[in-house]
């Protein structure tokens, strides 16, 4: 049955899996480049504070600036599940096309 | 009132087939079908049966199950994950897995944004208000501007990533069930 399902996998079955890996290893790129970002937010965030400038500042410059990195890191989590469920979508899609032509095949070898 | 109920009850379960009848009364749900309902079922059933058929413990409250909800794998879910039929491509697991994050996380994406572009409305407040700095007969007027049309941002930008996080959760839900759907013909 393997056999079956790995010869009926076509060109565009391995250029739509191949799409489906990029999007699986670049969602993982996307969660570090958000993740670094963060961390350079934070660390930006935590200098001003140790320095005379924003000591006497408000609370709600903090806040701001908190929330401002704490979104960068949001973002980074909402599109590592945009792009792993993309990835996760095009293998199922590419597995039902297989499974109808292994099916497809099948019948044709009967007849 | 009664009587004009039960009689058109009973010209409705006539109508019935016998087996679908039976079904109906050996289940036994209290929840979906009243007492008058089942007093005509035994009353039709007597008539077209020589003997009544048990019935099953009465329902009385529906159990409460979310299909959306990967959590409830118990009797929707595991026939995806039975290893016999597993597919090549990919783990049903994840899939489900993956569904219940997009679920929660759509969720608290919404929460998430509003809190987070709080600093930006109150950025936005400040430039809507410089517009009407000149005329200060209409500072509350720029000032409910500033608050509707920010708040709209605000909360449409989440919403739109709590459509596709949701929309993404029911796709691959749904791919997955065609998925199924085509394995036994492998």
């Amino acid at each position: 049955m393997i056999h079956n399902f790995e010869q009926s996998c076509t060109a565009t079955h391995k250029r739509l899996l191949r799409f489906s890996k990029f999007a699986n290893i670049f969602a993982w790129i996307i969660l570090a480049i958000y993740f670094v970002q963060t961390i350079g937010q934070f660390i930006e965030f935590a200098d001003l504070f140790r320095s005379d400038i924003l000591q006497s500042a408000d609370a709600g410059i903090a806040i701001s600036f908190a929330l401002n990195t704490f979104g960068y890191f949001v973002r980074g989590v909402i599109y590592w599940f945009l792009l792993i469920g993309v990835s996760l979508g095009l293998k199922i899609l590419v597995q039902t096309d297989l499974n109808y032509r292994v099916k497809s095949q099948a019948v044709n070898n009967e007849q | 009132m009664n009587n004009n109920l039960r009689k058109t009850i009973y010209e409705n379960f006539l109508l019935k087939e016998t087996d679908e009848l039976v079904e109906i009364w050996v289940t036994n749900d209290r929840v979906e079908w009243s007492d008058t309902a089942f007093e005509v079922i035994q009353e039709v059933l007597e008539q077209r049966l020589d003997e009544l058929p048990a019935q099953n413990e009465p329902i009385f409250e529906h159990e409460k199950q979310s299909i959306h909800n990967a959590d409830d794998q118990d009797l929707p879910w595991s026939k995806f994950t039975d290893p016999e039929n597993a597919p090549l491509l990919y783990k049903p697991m994840d899939i489900l897995r993956m569904s219940s994050w997009l679920n929660q996380a759509s969720r608290i994406a919404v929460v998430l944004f509003i809190i987070i572009n709080n600093p930006e409305l109150s950025k936005f407040q400040r430039l809507v208000m410089s517009y009407f700095s000149d005329n200060p007969q209409v500072d509350r007027l720029g000032l409910s501007i500033a608050i509707i049309y920010g708040g709209l941002a605000v909360i449409l930008e989440g919403l739109i990533y709590y459509f596709s996080l949701k929309a993404l959760a029911h796709i691959l839900n749904i791919l997955m069930e065609m998925e199924f759907n085509s394995r036994d013909v492998r």
